[in-house]
């Protein structure tokens, strides 16, 4: 292995982090993309090839999807639009700190109860990605931010639940959640871009 | 003929009436006679079979047969309805996917596959419930939110009965194994207090995409939770006092949100939260009585849905109707229309003559628990009675006219159907049905609950 658990799991923590915090829809989709290919990483130390593959080519496929509909929408808010968007909740010190709080509380569920034969690094990591996942949900203003943070969540549940079932199906429709959800990602952005919403 | 055909027609279907999706009374009729076909189907078939595709087992017993044989054939009338009122191009072909994956996940024999068809099938509806520009996209991904969480509860949970059933003395993983089926099914079904997406949610959907969200998926959704309810003894009579509970509040509460409501389409999301906290509290009896007249309501309270749904329809696409109020004075133009809302919401209500007959056996189960419990599931369905019959004052020309009037031709509406001021031939037609069926049912229950008496008996849980 070229990392071991502890090192993708920091990855994972820092790629979460950063679709919670930055706005800009490059860094985020790469995060998401990097998101899936650690988990596929990390889960292939302990599963057979398939399932971490099927992870990582259902994260490429994610990545593909969305890429169009967020260059279609990169255009910068108008310096106006942009002073009516600054609020308390879309400021960088208030996503960073929010941030912060979401992995106390990841780390705090990680001792309230331990799932049994799931190591704490991964367990940790799931808690991490589904907390930050709801969290960038909250934030967002758009249905492109909700629904990296709702891929996001998906990531870290599934994180958890391949450990338990290794079925090839139900990875499989677990796979399809997430393509239907980020198929639905860009008809609702392209909605909310033609009534003239927020930017990202 | 295997009963896999119910899944796979529908979804053979879809793609061909994706490209007719342009042309409505093609795509109309397509889908409408696919849906028509599989009902068919289900009502032919043998009960009692089983077939097994990579080692799942999907079934096909009299239970599930009713069941798709209502889910289907409740269908036809969707897409017939929107034929001649246009609930968006995506209509055809996605409802029939969705109907393909309820289908399967209402067969399958494995409750962590079921619900992720249910799951994908909810996704499948995002699309329509947008249904087009019209719709604020924010509110489908609040709707979006809560089913992805309300699946990941429902999926944990599966792991954790393996645990339960491994160690039955381990007291965690029971209670946290409750939690994630009460948030699981709280979520999905829109129980108060989980129901805060709902009420905008139907506000923003086209008509018939509503009634197919709150009538046929939730039924779907809930017959899993009855069949999860009666595999699984160790929930035991905890679950069945948690649902109790949460269907008085849920009933209560909705019947207080529904008398202060004044717009429709959240008068109709209110009034079937409330319906469906009458459902939890026949099922949390336990009773064979309490339990077949949910489902009896779980069917009068479907066709209610259907009947205020298309009403409404009918109603906001003839003369706009603002999102927060009725138009006034249509009941002279849409007389079946206005007929059709304020009788399907007195169903809702279980108003005497409609939907009362099927509410008196949950009331009859739950006398031997509290008779104060029957008097909150009677102020709930007051609650709704009272939004329904305040909307006649409008109906019938009486109140405020906004300045400007009201816009003739919403925005974008199917302009050929709002050409004329009456209801369409056929919507006048499927809501006499409906009014008419509402109405027997409401007469000649017995014909409809005793069937069901039976049928609940062969339940694990029914107490004797």
């Amino acid at each position: 292995m070229l990392f071991s658990g502890e090192q993708l799991v920091w990855g994972l923590l820092f790629t979460a982090g950063l679709i919670a915090v930055v706005e800009e829809w490059r860094i985020s989709l790469l995060a998401l993309l990097l998101q899936y290919a650690l988990v596929g990483f990390l889960l292939s130390g302990s599963l057979s090839p398939s399932l971490p593959l099927a992870k990582i080519i259902t994260g490429g496929m994610i990545f593909f999807i969305l890429y169009p509909t967020a260059w279609r929408g990169r255009r910068k808010p108008s310096a106006k639009m942009a002073r009516q968007e600054r609020t308390l909740a879309t400021s960088f010190p208030f996503r960073l700190v929010g941030s912060a709080l979401m992995g106390l509380v990841a780390y705090g569920l990680l001792h309230q109860y331990t799932w049994e034969g799931v190591p704490s690094h991964l367990a940790f990591a799931s808690n991490f990605l589904m907390a930050m996942g709801l969290w960038t949900v909250i934030l967002g203003r758009g249905p492109f931010r909700m629904g990296l943070g709702l891929l996001t969540f998906q990531i870290g549940f599934e994180l958890l639940f391949t450990t338990w079932e290794r079925s090839l199906l139900v990875a499989g429709l677990l796979g399809l959640v997430n393509i239907l959800l980020a198929l639905a990602i860009p008809y609702l952005e392209a909605v909310e871009l033609a009534r003239g919403g927020v930017k990202r | 003929m295997t009963p896999l055909w119910i899944i796979i027609v529908p979804w053979i279907m879809a793609p061909w009436v994706y490209l007719f999706r342009r042309r409505s009374t093609i795509a109309a009729f397509l889908s409408a006679g696919t849906s028509l076909a599989v009902a068919v189907i289900c009502f032919l078939l043998s009960p009692d079979q089983t077939v097994w595709i990579l080692g799942r087992g999907f079934l096909f017993d009299p239970w599930r047969r009713w069941l798709l044989l209502f889910l289907f054939a409740g269908a036809v009338l969707l897409f017939l309805y929107s034929w001649r009122l246009s609930q968006g191009w995506s209509f055809f072909p996605f409802l029939l996917v969705t109907l393909g994956l309820l289908a399967g996940s209402a067969m399958v024999d494995n409750f962590l596959l079921a619900v992720l068809l249910l799951e994908l099938a909810g996704i499948v509806l995002a699309f329509l419930i947008q249904g087009g520009p019209r719709a604020d996209p924010r509110v489908t991904m609040g709707y979006l939110v809560p089913l992805i969480i309300a699946g990941s509860c429902l999926i944990l949970s599966t792991h954790l009965f393996d645990l339960v059933a491994l160690y039955p003395e381990d007291l965690v993983s029971v209670r946290l194994a409750m939690t994630a089926l009460t948030l699981g099914f709280g979520i999905l079904l829109a129980v108060v207090p989980f129901h805060l997406f709902l009420p905008a949610v139907i506000q923003e959907a086209p008509p018939m995409v509503a009634a197919f969200l709150l009538g046929f998926y939730q039924v779907v959704a809930l017959s899993l939770m009855v069949g999860l309810l009666d595999r699984q003894p160790w929930l035991g009579s905890e679950a069945f006092d948690l649902l109790l509970v949460a269907g008085l509040i849920t009933a209560l509460g909705g019947g207080a949100f529904a008398f202060l409501e004044r717009a429709p389409g959240r008068l109709l999301a209110y009034g079937t939260i409330s319906d469906l906290g009458l459902i939890l509290v026949g099922l949390g009896t336990a009773s064979g009585v309490g339990v077949a007249g949910a489902i009896a309501h779980l069917i009068s309270r479907s066709l209610a849905i259907a009947l205020v749904a298309m009403s409404w329809g009918v109603i906001s696409e003839r003369y706009g109707g603002e999102r927060s109020a009725m138009p006034l004075g249509v009941a002279r133009a849409l007389p079946w229309a206005t007929l059709g809302y304020i009788l399907g919401g007195l169903t809702l209500a279980g108003f005497p003559l409609t939907g009362f007959a099927t509410r008196w056996p949950i009331y009859l189960a739950l006398l031997p628990h509290n008779p104060l419990y029957t008097f909150v599931l009677i102020l709930g369905g007051l609650g709704i009675a009272w939004g329904y019959l305040r909307s006649l004052t409008p109906l019938l020309g009486r109140g405020k006219r906004p300045p400007g009037g009201y816009a003739r031709h919403p925005e974008g509406s199917d302009r050929r159907a709002t050409s004329e001021g009456k209801e369409p031939f056929l919507v006048a037609i499927m809501i006499v049905a409906l009014v008419g069926t509402s109405l027997l049912l409401g007469i000649y229950s017995d014909y409809l609950l005793e069937p069901l008496r039976n049928m609940v008996e062969g339940f694990s849980f029914i107490a004797e």
